[in-house]
């Protein structure tokens, strides 16, 4: 990367990359410029997290005084460059990580690495302790969820934990006859949005956002039921599914039909990768709508205060 | 540039699996066959099916509107380079040639996997341009593989606010001989 800046670089596998001159073959002393992941130039202010980086000539390399104000926290580096290498041309070829940066000027956070060569006392490198893999990761996104960001009152995650995917379940929110139906239905007008109801019980502005969109219909293509939230934050469940509000998802609707308030719990299934869902339990009650009429409204714009 | 130039789009949206020939800019949705002249797409576009690469002294694809998407479907865009044989294989430190797969030079573009690029003559991917003055901003890589190409994988100039996330990097700069390369 040069002079590249405020980029995000994660999630990345750089493994076995760089060779040696092969016009010149290196002498001792040989230390290589190949890399991983390089930053050079005015490359600043970028942040490169939890990124896997091994068997490399080098594996960060920070290539001069001008590379300045980066956070590399999180990164597994280790394993470069690969023992045959340095056997066969000196120890010196490559480290974890490279750093021709000034002291102090790149920031550097729990990172797991073994060699460190550069101008920071003390070294980031050796430091073994860090233990993370994407199950821990896993299991702190779920704790965060539990502790911070249920935002639905009547929701709550059932026991903090993964179970394996199977069909997404959608209990009780179908429109089949049910003892918990207590009131008659009354039909009404309800205006809001088109949302991914399990996200949008944990976490509100998150499930409302432009960004949420592509997550919002990855959900929804593996059955998470859709609900409009009115801009209360009532949640109106359809009672045939998500047939008819899975293109609206994310526009305002008005939706008018008979309500029935449902009081028996109910289970959201999140899915999380390929593997694994989340469950939301929704208990207290919701509210199911028969849709007869659904139009889309146009966005509304606010005036500013 | 006087090479024979021509590239095979295979163009689904009306004609289903016609296969036209032609070169320069097109708005083609799919793509899919060989390339020998760079392809420059306007519009949102996608692999239906591997891609290989034969174009001299230039770059594969080439975007040429902002604000576009390349879906590579899990497919493959393979370059001419042997990375075996660096030096007949490889464009060098000397002659440079821009025999990059995809070169973006425009903002808000993405480029996204699963799909892998693999054994150009230089770069797999050049985002930017090291041209004083020339920026590009907000561009994603995700989960695209990078493999066996010459220099870097990935080259960034002067880029910013993007995202380069979920991807693979192995064994690139098998021929950078000397020239500062790796995974990106």
């Amino acid at each position: 990367m040069v002079s590249s800046n405020h980029n995000r670089v994660r999630l990345n596998t750089f493994y076995g990359n760089g060779s040696v001159p092969f016009t010149n073959p290196p002498g001792p002393g040989f230390v290589s410029n190949n890399f991983g992941l390089g930053l050079f130039g005015t490359s600043s202010d970028n942040l490169i997290e939890r990124n896997r980086i091994g068997g490399n000539l080098n594996g960060l390399l920070l290539g001069g005084s001008n590379v300045a104000g980066n956070v590399i926290r999180g990164n597994v580096i280790v394993g470069n460059p690969p023992v045959q290498v340095s056997r066969e041309f000196g120890a010196s070829t490559g480290v974890d990580i490279q750093d021709h940066s000034n002291m102090g000027a790149n920031t550097f956070e729990d990172n797991r690495c073994l060699e460190y060569t550069g101008a920071l006392d003390p070294k980031p490198c050796p430091n073994i302790a860090r233990h993370d893999d994407d199950e821990d990761q896993q299991d702190r996104d779920i704790a965060a969820f539990s502790r911070k960001r249920l935002a639905f009152p009547q929701a709550r995650l059932v026991d903090a934990v993964f179970h394996p995917s199977g069909r997404p379940v959608y209990q009780g929110a179908v429109g089949s006859p049910n003892p918990g139906q207590t009131a008659p239905p009354d039909s009404v007008t309800v205006t809001g949005k088109v949302v991914d109801a399990a996200c949008y019980m944990l976490h509100v502005a998150a499930a409302m956002s432009v960004s949420h969109m592509e997550c919002g219909a990855a959900c929804l293509a593996r059955g998470v039921p859709l609900a409009i939230a009115t801009d209360d934050g009532v949640l109106y469940f359809p009672a045939d599914g998500n047939q008819r509000l899975k293109s609206l998802l994310n526009a305002r609707v008005r939706a008018s039909g008979p309500v029935v308030e449902k009081h028996d719990p109910m289970e959201l299934k999140m899915p999380v990768g390929d593997k694994n869902q989340m469950v939301v339990r929704v208990e207290g009650g919701y509210k199911q709508i028969t849709i007869q009429t659904l139009e889309k409204m146009l966005a509304v714009k606010r005036r500013p205060a | 540039m006087n090479q024979p130039f021509f590239c095979r789009i295979a163009l689904v949206a009306s004609v289903s699996f016609a296969l036209l020939f032609f070169a320069g800019h097109t708005s083609a949705t799919e793509i899919s066959g060989m390339i020998s002249s760079t392809l420059t797409i306007m519009d949102d576009s996608e692999l239906t099916g591997d891609v290989t690469c034969t174009v001299a002294g230039a770059p594969c694809i080439a975007f040429g509107a902002p604000r576009i998407t390349l879906r590579l479907n899990g497919f493959t865009i393979a370059g001419p380079a042997d990375p075996l044989s660096p030096a007949t294989g490889c464009t060098s430190t000397t002659v440079f040639a821009p025999e990059d797969g995809i070169d973006v030079l425009q903002d808000g573009v993405a480029i996204l996997g699963p799909g892998r690029v693999r054994n150009f003559r230089r770069w797999g991917i050049l985002l930017g341009s090291f041209a004083n003055g020339t920026s590009i901003k907000q561009v994603a890589v995700k989960h695209v593989t990078f493999s066996g190409n010459c220099f870097s994988g990935l080259q960034t100039a002067q880029i910013s606010d993007s995202k380069i996330e979920g991807n693979i990097f192995a064994r690139n700069a098998g021929g950078s001989d000397g020239f500062g390369c790796g995974g990106t």
